[in-house]
């Protein structure tokens, strides 16, 4: 999964359809149905996993951080494309363009 | 109730008294609901995670097992306390040791066979309790009051079965949708098996009050249902105890402790039972003195002392199947060194 940061910002990222999410008060958990693997998200990590929802890009999911937590987009770019990162590594998010 | 635990039950359950400091035992039981009422340390965050990550785990194969059964009219009924994490903040709030499922006496081979297929296996003398090797373990009921496992228990209180399965709603359990008790029915299980485990969990206090406080139900349309089953006891006990407390209840509670005054005896007996609740069996043989007659209080005592064999060997699983006839000096060996620590505890109380 080897997808460097300038790829990233150009593809739409979604939830995969065996993930299983629920919010918990300080964020969310991921549970995969397959591997039985569990995936605490913290708050950021839980709103760009609603934006994956219907499918988003990464510029997409910094919008929506940034309308939630009033923070310019410069801040919070950096934190968006390390989580997308994670979750895609983790296989949590796919990548519509390469599926 | 002892200051420490209603210091506990006002904290987590209305927020306004400091959390006191809390032994191991409960630490371990809420710690998951502590962390998220923001009582914050590293320990009870991770509690709070791993508990969220079991219970999802543990309800997936929960629900995948009853909706495979739902399709030959097998469909098992989820039983507190899993049913009651509903009632919780979230997931990761409410620990669990196994989860009871309910079914029909008739559907049970049905369940069995599911249960096998989906890698379920029973424990030795355990034919009712079955695990999986990635630790999920299912406890499987006909009754709503393990009635057989002590067949006088029905004595102290009985709700039908056919009569639960006619009450029962489909309800969201953490975004699953299954099978649960009908309202009434799920606080009078909850009631009785608070008593008879000595109230040992906060939990099982925790998740009374919550169900009370989300119940939309009558207080005297409760009372009359539980005099109905013979549960009126078990819930009269548990309404003390959280009212004691000082936790916020509906209005109906105070009502109907003042309407429904308990003995001298058992407000005392109640009263021990509290603060020794992580090691005394009081609360069983208050719960078998709840029957209606001195004669069934006599026998439903004799069985809890002497179950059957088979209950019994359960009680020792070392004990090689050969040996089995020794369970019962081994069991009176062990009431008597029960009998004289609970006895020696409270000589050196007063």
């Amino acid at each position: 999964m080897g997808v460097k940061m300038n790829e990233m910002g150009t593809r739409r990222w979604r939830n995969r359809e065996s993930i299983q999410f629920r919010r918990l008060v300080d964020g969310g958990i991921l549970y995969d149905e397959v591997g039985g693997c569990v995936h605490h998200l913290n708050g950021v990590a839980v709103l760009i996993w609603e934006a994956a929802g219907p499918g988003a890009t990464v510029s997409e999911m910094v919008n929506h951080v940034c309308r939630s937590y009033d923070a310019p987009a410069a801040q919070v770019e950096k934190d968006v494309v390390d989580i997308v990162r994670q979750l895609s590594m983790a296989g949590a998010l796919n990548d519509l363009d390469l599926s | 109730m002892n200051q420490l635990d209603a210091e506990t039950l006002q904290c987590v359950l209305d927020q306004d008294v400091e959390l006191p400091r809390i032994d191991r035992d409960d630490e371990s039981d809420l710690g998951g609901l502590l962390y998220a009422l923001g009582h914050h340390t590293e320990a009870r965050q991770v509690q709070h995670v791993q508990t969220a990550g079991n219970n999802l785990h543990r309800l997936n194969a929960v629900t995948a097992l009853c909706h495979d059964l739902a399709r030959i009219d097998a469909e098992p009924i989820l039983l507190p306390g899993a049913a009651l994490l509903r009632l919780y903040p979230d997931v990761g709030c409410r620990s669990m040791e196994d989860i009871d499922l309910l079914v029909e006496a008739s559907m049970r081979s049905h369940v069995v066979d599911a249960l096998e297929r989906y890698g379920w296996q029973t424990l030795p003398r355990h034919p009712d309790l079955f695990t999986r090797l990635d630790g999920c373990t299912i406890d499987l009921h006909t009754d709503l009051l393990n009635g057989d496992r002590l067949t006088n228990r029905r004595r102290a209180g009985w709700i039908e079965p056919s009569q639960a399965w006619s009450r029962c709603q489909r309800r969201d359990v953490a975004g699953f949708q299954l099978l649960t008790l009908g309202d009434e029915d799920e606080l009078l299980v909850t009631a009785a098996h608070a008593l008879r485990h000595s109230y040992r969990r906060l939990t099982w206090l925790i998740d009374l009050v919550l169900q009370l406080r989300a119940t939309p139900v009558n207080g005297q349309a409760l009372w009359t249902f539980a005099k109905g089953t013979g549960l009126h006891h078990q819930l009269r006990y548990v309404l003390e105890v959280v009212d004691g407390s000082q936790v916020s209840l509906p209005s109906w509670v105070a009502a109907c402790r003042r309407q429904n005054p308990l003995p001298a005896w058992v407000v005392s007996v109640l009263g021990w039972i509290q603060l020794h609740r992580q090691e005394t069996v009081v609360g069983e043989l208050l719960s078998c003195w709840t029957c209606s007659s001195g004669l069934d209080r006599i026998r439903f005592v004799a069985e809890f002392v002497f179950p059957r064999q088979d209950v019994l060997m359960q009680v020792y699983p070392r004990l090689p199947p050969r040996l089995a006839p020794l369970v019962y000096p081994l069991r009176l060996l062990q009431i008597v060194g029960r009998g004289v620590s609970e006895l020696a505890f409270a000589v050196r109380r007063r």
